[in-house]
């Protein structure tokens, strides 16, 4: 089951995601992001 | 309710371990009925499956491959523009639990694996986003649960195109 090919983006939804490219990212996703590599750790690869 | 520390994962390994595995999203049954598909893409280099385990139990698994954001025209010449017209971002391609396993904090665990992972990535070879194409009916999960964000959609959108930033790479994330 391949996924579905990502939609390409239009001229409007590209200058959002190209504006936010300079930036961090917004706090909430830093601090998500900060969890799961605490969590990650703990899952244990067999 | 299940932590990390209860959670084991691999590579997609046997078919038969989903003998069992039950979920609600009609879209997995395809998957279900057909696991050894995993190991042909595997083969193949088109995308990795990851298989989450609760006591030797098949719990979930998430599919990976590289892909990107992209523009649909090229970019022009404009000074003040971007150069270029992809941004590289891993593709959660698939994500489900056995519904047995519901209310039990499988999803946050693989998505904290699948973030981790992107993390990591990023480090090595350029990875800027998660990006998921959700069914409309995800999309409060993907964002309220798991932080992605909608990108702003165009008309007739039968999907939720979300991404998860991974921020700017910090000096010291060096490898």
């Amino acid at each position: 089951m391949l996924p579905k090919p990502v939609p390409v983006l239009t001229e409007k939804q590209w200058e959002f995601i190209a504006q936010r490219l300079d930036k961090p990212a917004p706090e909430n996703m830093q601090k998500r992001l900060q969890r799961a590599i605490e969590n990650a750790k703990k899952i244990k690869e067999e | 309710m299940l932590t990390a520390n209860d959670v084991t994962v691999s590579q997609f390994r046997r078919s038969e371990e989903f003998d069992y595995f039950q979920c609600e999203k009609n879209g997995y049954r395809e998957f279900l009925q057909n696991p050894e598909e995993a190991e042909k893409q595997f083969s193949e280099n088109l995308n990795v499956t990851y298989v989450f385990r609760h006591q030797g139990k098949a719990i979930g698994f998430v599919a990976l491959a590289m892909s990107s954001l992209r523009r649909a025209t090229l970019p022009n010449e404009r000074k003040s523009e971007k150069p270029y017209g992809a941004v590289p971002s891993l593709l959660l391609g698939h994500m489900a639990r056995d519904s047995k396993y519901r209310g039990q904090g499988v999803g946050d665990i693989m998505m904290d694996y699948v973030l981790e992972k992107a993390h990591e990535l990023g480090k090595q070879v350029g990875c800027r986003f998660v990006i998921v194409d959700a069914e409309k009916d995800k999309e409060k999960l993907y964002r309220d649960k798991y932080g992605f964000e909608l990108v702003p959609p165009s008309p007739n959108d039968k999907t939720s195109l979300m991404f998860f930033d991974l921020g700017l790479r910090k000096p010291d994330d060096a490898t």
